[in-house]
C-alpha cells in the first residue's frame, strides 16, 4: 500500500553549519592541514596587521591632512564651492536613483555613496566644525534629489543635459569668476587638487562618450577615408599607455596652439589628454557592442523608411550601448584608477597628495615614517569606490545576461 | 558567356491592371556570383505574387531589391512610379511606400511593441504620436493583438511577434508588401495565425509579393506563382498550373519535395 | 510598361547631394579637408612655437653626448654614450621589466586563479580577496607602496645584507644572484646550439607526421628535446676540452686599490693601452697570502633602529680565506678601557662592548657606554686575512674588483681570539702578538680558462654588489607591483576560463571513464586555454604597458629615459614621436601574436 515517506533531516555532513564546514575546510586530511596552515597564517597576518594599525602606526598625519586629501590648496574660505558642485553631482545622482529605484543596481549605487557621505557627515559634524554644514548640505542634496527623482520619474529624461550643464557650471563655479577677491574670486587651476581633481578628472568620461560613439560608428562607416582615419586614431592611442599621453600631451598642446605652456593649466591638458584616451576605449567598446546587433535590425528600420541617422540613433545604438554598460563600467574603474598618473604633469590629485603629505617635516619627524599609513589610507579610499563600482558592474552583467527583453 | 543569350523567361502581370511594380532585365551580383539573372517581373496593384524555390535561388535577394536593400547592377525597378536610381530621395520615396516582414520578425528589443510600430509614422511620416498610436492599435487590433501593447518583443511568442511585424509595416500605409518566409522560423502550431493575417490581407486588395513554401497559402490568394532556380525565373503560372501541370523538369523536382 | 531596354533609356539627371555614388565620395571629400585643414593648423603652430622658442624640430640631436647616468644597462654604456644609446637602454629596460614579469604574472596567476576554484573554502577566500583587493586599488599606489613603503626602507643596508640560500644577497641596493654568463668560449659551443635547435625542428616535423600515420598516439616532443639536450651537452664537453686561454689574454691588477681589468693585448706590447679591448666574463683567481683590512666602529641607525659600536669590514666569507683574525688598531687602549669583540657574523660584522656583568660574554646593553649613553664609536679594528683565494668572474667591463687590502702589519694591532664567535666557520684563532713588522702585500692573479659559461658568484667588496645579476631595488619594486598587480586579472581569467568550458565537458570526461586528472589535462585545460589565451595575452600588453609607471619607482625604462632626454633636449616633438613610435612597435607586435594565437586557436576549432 502506498504511503508517502516523510522527508527525514539529511545525514550528518550533507546539510546545515557542521556540513557545510566539514565540505569545505576537513573534505580529506590534505585540506583540514590545508586549513589548519593557510588558517595560521591568515590569523597571523590579520592579527599583525590589525595591531600593528591599532598600536604601531601613527594616522596623525592622515588625520591632520584631510583638508589636502579632499581639496589640496584649494582657498578654505571658498570650500563651499567644491562642496555646492558635489551636493548638485549628489542631487543629480539622487535623482537617477529615485527614478531607477526599482532597480537594484542603482539603488544600490546610490545608497553607497549617500552612505559614504552621510560618513563623512557624521566626522564632519563630531570634529570639523569648518565644514559641517558644507556636509550636511550635501547629504540634504543626495536625499533631496532622490525625493524629487521618487515624484517625478519624467525627469530623467533630462539628465544627460541636466550633467552637461553640472559639467559647465561646475567647471565656473570652481574656477571663479572676478578677479581679486570675494565670493567668487577665480581660484587659479594649481590650487585644485586632492580627491576634487580625481573627481574632476574622472569626469572626462563623460565627453569621452560621444566621442567614443563617433569613433566607433566613423570605424565601422564603410567610407574608407573615414574609416581609416577613425581606425588610426583609435589604434594608436590604445598603442600607447596613458601616462605617456598625459606627457606627450602637456609637451604638444601648447606647440600646438603656439601659445605659451603657462597659458595651459596642466588640468586641462591634463584633461584633454585623459578625454581623448578615454574616447579610444570607448569606441572599441561601443564597437563591440554594434557588432552585436544584428543586421536584421539595420533592415528592418530601413525598410520601414527610416533614415541613416534615424536607424542608428533610434536603433542601432540604443540597443550596442545597452549591451556594452558592464563594459564601459569597467572602462570607469580603470580611468578612475588611471586618474592617478597626472603625478607626471605635475598635478597633486589624491594620489600625489599623499607623497606631499609624507615630505611634510611633521611627517618626516615621526619616526619610522608615515607613508605606510598614508598609502594604506589612500588605497582604501580608491578601493572603496573602485570596488563598489566593480560589484554593480557584476550585477549588470548578470542582469543583462539573464533576461535580455 | 554564349553569344546567344537564351530570351528570359517574363513574368509580366496580366494586361489591363495597373502594374504597380515594374522590374525589367533585373541583374545582380554578389561579387563574382550571378545571383539574379535577366528577371522580368511585373506586378498590378492588389495583385498577390507568391515566389518559390530551392534555398538559395535568390528569392530573398530579388524582393530585397525592390526596396533597395540590396543594390542592382543593370537593369530598373519601378515601384509606384519611381524608379529606383542613385538617388537616395528615390529610395526614401520607394521604402516608405513598400513594407517588409521578416524571416526572422526584426522587432526592435528595446522598445515596446506600440512604440515599435509608432516609430516609423511618427519620425519618417511625421505624424503626430496621438495619430500614430491610434493606427498603431488599430492595426494591432486587425492582426488580433491589441493586449500586447505595451509589452517589449522579448515577451511575445514567435507567432506575435510575426504579427506585430506585419502591424508594424502596415501602419506605415505602404501600397506593397513585401513577405520573405514569414512563417518558417514559427513554430507549426502558430504558422496559421500569422497566415491568417496575410490571407484577411490579400483579401482587402494589399498588393504582396509573398516569399513562401505555404502552399495552401498561394492557392488560397495567390494570383501567381513565380518558380525561381539560379537567379533565374524559371516558370511563372497560376496556382493551379503549378499543382496540376508543372512545365518544367525543375520545377516539378522542387515541387515533388514540397508538396 | 513595355519597356524593354535592359538599361534606363534615360537615366534621368540627379543632383549630386542625392546620388548614392557621389554622397559618399563628397562625405569623405569634407570628412578629409576638415582633418587635413585641423592637421596643417596644428603643424604650423607648432613649427611657428618651435621656432619661436628655437627648439630641434629634427632628430640630430640623437647622436650627441646624453651624459645620463643609468644604473641598470643590458648593454654596456656610459654617460658619454649618445641620445640614441640611452634611448635604447630604456627599450631594452621595458623589455627586460616585461619579460620577466610576464612570466611571473602568469605563474601567480594561474595559481591564484585555481585557488579561486578550490574546495577549500579559506585558500578560496583567500584568492578572492587576493584578486579583488589588488584590482581596484590604482597601479601607481601598489608601485609606490612597494617602493618607498617597503623595498626602500626594509631590507638591510648593502654594507649588510642578507645572504639568502643559493648565494642570493638582498639588501637596500637590491636583489644579487649568480649568473651564468658566456665567455669568449662561447663561440665554440654556437655550431652546437644551431644544431640542436635544427634537431628540434626536424625531430617535431618527423614526429608529427608519424603521429599523422600511425594508430597510436605519439608524444611529439619528448624525443627531440631529449637529442637537442643532449646535443647541446656533448657540444658543451667538447667546447670546453680545449683549456688553452685566448691570445693575449692579460689582467692589469691594482693590488692596493682592489681593482683590476682584464684585457686582450692586441698589440702586445705587455702594457693595457687604448687600443686593448676589456674582456668580459673571463675566469680569474686572486690569491694574497697575507694582508690586512681596517675598519672604525660607529653608531648608526637603521630601518629597524639605532645600531651602536658596531664595525663593518667588506664581506669575507668562510670559503674565501684560510684565517682571518680580527683584533683592535690600538690594543692597549681597548685593554684600558675593558672593549672586547663580539662578532654578528664572523669575521665581517660586529661590535664593540665591555663585558659589565662579567659573563663573559655580549649581553645586549653592553655596548653602550654608560657615561656617554651611546655606543663605543670609532674604535679601530684590524682584519688580517691569510691565505685570501677568489675566484673572481669579472663582470661585463672586464672588472674585477677585491676589498682594498692594505699590507699586512701597517697598523699596531694585539690578537683577539674570537672564540664567543657563534657564527665562526673557522677553527681556533692563531693568535699572534702585537707586531710591528709589515708584510709587503702581493697578489698573484691567475688567468683560468674557461668552458662556454662561466658562473658568476656575488660578493661584496666594499660596499656595492660585484658579480652575478644584480637586480636594482628600482626594477625589484617596480616588478613586484607590475607582477601582483597583472597577476589578479590574469588570476581572474583563468578562474573564468576553466569555469566557462562547459560542466558537461567534464561529465562527459568523466563519464567516459577519464581520471579526474586526465579530465582536466585532455577536455578542460585545452578548452580553457582558448578561452584564456587571448585576453592573457592583452593582460601581457597591459604590463608592458604599464611600466611606463617606472617614474614612480625611479627605474630608468623607455618612457623615463624620454622624458630625461627631453628635459635636456627640448625636442619635445621628436620624443614625443619615438615613444609613440616605440610604443605602437611593441602593441603592434603583441597584436601580431596574438593573431597567430587567434588563428591556431580556430585552427583547433574546427
Ligand atoms: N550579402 C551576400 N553576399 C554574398 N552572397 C550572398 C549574399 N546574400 C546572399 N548571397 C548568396 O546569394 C544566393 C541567393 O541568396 P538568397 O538569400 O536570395 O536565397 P533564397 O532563395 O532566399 O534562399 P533561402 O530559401 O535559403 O532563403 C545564395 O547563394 C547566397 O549564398
Ligand atoms: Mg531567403
Amino acid at each position: 500500500m502506498f504511503e508517502v515517506i516523510p522527508p527525514r533531516p539529511a545525514p550528518g555532513g550533507v546539510a546545515g553549519v557542521g556540513g557545510w564546514i566539514r565540505r569545505n575546510l576537513f573534505s580529506s586530511p590534505a585540506n583540514t592541514l590545508l586549513t589548519v596552515v593557510t588558517g595560521v597564517f591568515v590569523v597571523y597576518v590579520g592579527l599583525s596587521v590589525v595591531l600593528w594599525a591599532l598600536f604601531d602606526a601613527s594616522w596623525g598625519q592622515v588625520w591632520a591632512n584631510q583638508r589636502l586629501f579632499a581639496v589640496y590648496r584649494y582657498p578654505a574660505d571658498l570650500l563651499w564651492r567644491p562642496m555646492a558642485v558635489l551636493a548638485a553631482m549628489m542631487a543629480l545622482i539622487g535623482v537617477m536613483g529615485g527614478a531607477g529605484r526599482r532597480n537594484e543596481i542603482l539603488r544600490g549605487l546610490f545608497w553607497s555613496l549617500v552612505a559614504f557621505v552621510a560618513f563623512v557627515t557624521v566626522i564632519a559634524l563630531l570634529f570639523w566644525p569648518s565644514v559641517r554644514v558644507l556636509w550636511a548640505g550635501v547629504l540634504a542634496a543626495s536625499l533631496v534629489g532622490y525625493a524629487v527623482g521618487v515624484a517625478r520619474p519624467s525627469f530623467v529624461r533630462g539628465l544627460p543635459w541636466a550633467w552637461v550643464a553640472w559639467l559647465f557650471l561646475g567647471f565656473f563655479l570652481l574656477y571663479g569668476v572676478t578677479p581679486g577677491s570675494g565670493l567668487l574670486r577665480i581660484v587659479p587651476a594649481r590650487d585644485w587638487g586632492g580627491f576634487m581633481l580625481t573627481l574632476i578628472l574622472f569626469t572626462g568620461i563623460v565627453p569621452s562618450f560621444p566621442l567614443g560613439i563617433a569613433l566607433a560608428l566613423g570605424r565601422r562607416s564603410k567610407l574608407p577615408a573615414i574609416k581609416y582615419v577613425c581606425t588610426g586614431f583609435i589604434e594608436i592611442v590604445r598603442g600607447a599607455p596613458l601616462i605617456m599621453w598625459l606627457f606627450v600631451a602637456s609637451l604638444l598642446l601648447p606647440l600646438f596652439l603656439n601659445t605659451d605652456p603657462n597659458n595651459l593649466p596642466a588640468i586641462l591638458r591634463a584633461y584633454v589628454a585623459i578625454t581623448l584616451f578615454s574616447a579610444a576605449y570607448m569606441a572599441e567598446n561601443v564597437r563591440g557592442g554594434l557588432q552585436a546587433v544584428p543586421r536584421g535590425q539595420t533592415e528592418a528600420a530601413r525598410a520601414l523608411g527610416l533614415g541613416g541617422w534615424q536607424t542608428t540613433s533610434l536603433i542601432v545604438l540604443p540597443q550596442a550601448l545597452r549591451a556594452v554598460i558592464p563594459a564601459i563600467v569597467g572602462q570607469a574603474i580603470g580611468l578612475f584608477k588611471d586618474t592617478s598618473l597626472v603625478f607626471i604633469v605635475g598635478l597633486a590629485d589624491f594620489f600625489r597628495v599623499t607623497e606631499i603629505v609624507a615630505n611634510q617635516p611633521a611627517s618626516l619627524q615621526v619616526t619610522g615614517g608615515v607613508k605606510l599609513e598614508l598609502y594604506l589610507y589612500v588605497a582604501l579610499i580608491y578601493f572603496f569606490f573602485a570596488y563598489r563600482m566593480s560589484i554593480a558592474s557584476r550585477q549588470l552583467e548578470k542582469q543583462l545576461g539573464v533576461g535580455t527583453r | 558567356m554564349s553569344n546567344v543569350t537564351p530570351a528570359p523567361v517574363r513574368a509580366d502581370a496580366p494586361a489591363g491592371g495597373q502594374a504597380i511594380i515594374t522590374i525589367e532585365g533585373l541583374n545582380k551580383w554578389f561579387g563574382d556570383f550571378h545571383v539574379l539573372r535577366d528577371i522580368n517581373l511585373s506586378v498590378n496593384q492588389g495583385e498577390v505574387v507568391v515566389v518559390i524555390g530551392p534555398s538559395g535561388s535568390g528569392k530573398s535577394t530579388l524582393i530585397r531589391c525592390i526596396n533597395h536593400l540590396e543594390e542592382h547592377q543593370e537593369g530598373r525597378i519601378v515601384v509606384d512610379g519611381t524608379e529606383l536610381t542613385d538617388d537616395v530621395r528615390n529610395i526614401d520615396l520607394v521604402r516608405r511606400e513598400t513594407g517588409m516582414v521578416f524571416q526572422s520578425f526584426n522587432l526592435f528589443p528595446h522598445l515596446t511593441v506600440l512604440e515599435n510600430i509608432t516609430l516609423a509614422p511618427i519620425r519618417v511620416r511625421k505624424w503626430k504620436r496621438t495619430q500614430a498610436e491610434e493606427r498603431a492599435r488599430f492595426f494591432l487590433d486587425k492582426v488580433g493583438i491589441p493586449e500586447q501593447a505595451l509589452k517589449y518583443p522579448g515577451q511575445l511568442s514567435g507567432g506575435q511577434q510575426q504579427r506585430v511585424a506585419i502591424a508594424r509595416a502596415l501602419t506605415m500605409g505602404p501600397k506593397v508588401m513585401l513577405f520573405d518566409e514569414p512563417t518558417s522560423a514559427l513554430d507549426p502550431e502558430v504558422i496559421g495565425e500569422v497566415l491568417e493575417v496575410m490571407v484577411a490581407l490579400a483579401q482587402e486588395g494589399m498588393t504582396m509579393i509573398v516569399v513562401t513554401h505555404e502552399m495552401g497559402f498561394a492557392r488560397e490568394v495567390g494570383d501567381r506563382v513565380i518558380f525561381m532556380d539560379a537567379g533565374q525565373i524559371v516558370e511563372v503560372g497560376s496556382p493551379e498550373h503549378f499543382f496540376l501541370a508543372p512545365r518544367e523538369a525543375r520545377t516539378k523536382a522542387f515541387l515533388s519535395k514540397i508538396l | 510598361m513595355a519597356v524593354a531596354d535592359r538599361r534606363p533609356s534615360v537615366a534621368p539627371r540627379i543632383p549630386f547631394w542625392r546620388n548614392v555614388n557621389t554622397i559618399g565620395i563628397l562625405a569623405q571629400v569634407v570628412f578629409v579637408a576638415v582633418i587635413l585643414f585641423g592637421v596643417v593648423v596644428l603643424v604650423t603652430n607648432t613649427l611657428n612655437a618651435l621656432g619661436r622658442a628655437n627648439l630641434p624640430a629634427d632628430f640630430s640631436w640623437l647622436g650627441s653626448r646624453a651624459g645620463i647616468p643609468i644604473a641598470e644597462t643590458p648593454i654596456p654604456y656610459t654617460p658619454n654614450d649618445p641620445y640614441w644609446r640611452a634611448l635604447l637602454i630604456g627599450f631594452l629596460n621595458t623589455l627586460k621589466i616585461a619579460g620577466i614579469g610576464v612570466v611571473l604574472a602568469s605563474l601567480i596567476g594561474i595559481a591564484v586563479g585555481v585557488m579561486r576554484l578550490a574546495s577549500n573554502w579559506l585558500v578560496r577566500s583567500i584568492a578572492t580577496v587576493y584578486i579583488e583587493l589588488l584590482r581596484n586599488i590604482p597601479l601607481a599606489v601598489q608601485i609606490v607602496f612597494w617602493y618607498t613603503a617597503v623595498l626602500l626602507p626594509i631590507p638591510p643596508r648593502i654594507n649588510n645584507p642578507v645572504e639568502l640560500p643559493g648565494g642570493v644577497y638582498l639588501s637596500n641596493v637590491g636583489l644579487a644572484f649568480p649568473f651564468l654568463y658566456p665567455t669568449y668560449r662561447f663561440g665554440a659551443w654556437i655550431p652546437f646550439l644551431v644544431v640542436a635547435v635544427a634537431a628540434v625542428v626536424i625531430g617535431v616535423l618527423w614526429r608529427r607526421r608519424l603521429a599523422r600515420r600511425s594508430e597510436r598516439p605519439v608524444r611529439v616532443w619528448p624525443l627531440p628535446l631529449l637529442a637537442a639536450v643532449a646535443i647541446a651537452g656533448g657540444g658543451y664537453y667538447v667546447a670546453s676540452l680545449d683549456r688553452t686561454l685566448p691570445d693575449g689574454l692579460a689582467i692589469d691588477f691594482t693590488i692596493d686599490r682592489g681593482r683590476g681589468v682584464v684585457y686582450r693585448d692586441v698589440d702586445g706590447d705587455g702594457v693595457r693601452g687604448p687600443r686593448d679591448p676589456v674582456m668580459p666574463f673571463a675566469s680569474t683567481i686572486v690569491r694574497i697570502a697575507e694582508a690586512e683590512l681596517t675598519a672604525s666602529t660607529q653608531n648608526i641607525t637603521e630601518s629597524g633602529g639605532v645600531v651602536r659600536s658596531t664595525f663593518r669590514f667588506p664581506m669575507i666569507l668562510g670559503r674565501d680565506v684560510e684565517q682571518a683574525v680580527v683584533a683592535f688598531g690600538d690594543p692597549d687602549e681597548a685593554a684600558e678601557r675593558g672593549l672586547e669583540i663580539h662578532f654578528t657574523r664572523f669575521p665581517s660584522r660586529g661590535v664593540v662592548f665591555v663585558d659589565r656583568d662579567g659573563d663573559g660574554a655580549f649581553t645586549p646593553g653592553e655596548e653602550i657606554d654608560p657615561a656617554t649613553l651611546t655606543g663605543f664609536g670609532g674604535v679601530r679594528l684590524v682584519m688580517t686575512v691569510f691565505g685570501y683565494e677568489r675566484h673572481i668572474v669579472a663582470d661585463r667591463d672586464g672588472q674585477v674588483r677585491t676589498p682594498a687590502f692594505s699590507p699586512s702589519g701597517t697598523v699596531r694591532s694585539a690578537e683577539v681570539a674570537p672564540a664567543e664567535n657563534p657564527f665562526s666557520v673557522f677553527g681556533a684563532a692563531a693568535a699572534t702578538a702585537t707586531r710591528d713588522d709589515v708584510v709587503p702585500l702581493v697578489a698573484d692573479v691567475e688567468l683560468r680558462p674557461a668552458g662556454p659559461l662561466v658562473l658568476s658568484r656575488v660578493h661584496v667588496p666594499v660596499s656595492s654588489y660585484e658579480g652575478g645579476m644584480r637586480l636594482t631595488v628600482n626594477y625589484l619594486a617596480l616588478l613586484l607591483a607590475l607582477v601582483i598587480y597583472t597577476s589578479a586579472f590574469i588570476g581572474e581569467i583563468v578562474r573564468g576560463g576553466i569555469q566557462a568550458v562547459a560542466k558537461g565537458q567534464r561529465e562527459a570526461a568523466l563519464a567516459l571513464g577519464l581520471s579526474a586528472s586526465q579530465t582536466f589535462s585532455l577536455v578542460v585545460f585545452p578548452q580553457a586555454l582558448r578561452i584564456v589565451l587571448p585576453p592573457v595575452i592583452s593582460q601581457y600588453l597591459n604590463l608592458t604597458k604599464n611600466s611606463s609607471l617606472a617614474p614612480l619607482a625611479g627605474y630608468g625604462e623607455l618612457f623615463v629615459i624620454a622624458t630625461i632626454v627631453q628635459n635636456q633636449t627640448g625636442a619635445s616633438v621628436p620624443v614625443a614621436l619615438l615613444l609613440i613610435a616605440s610604443y605602437l612597435f611593441i602593441s603592434f607586435a603583441f597584436a601580431f601574436v596574438l593573431n597567430i594565437v587567434n588563428d591556431r586557436l580556430a585552427l583547433v576549432e574546427r
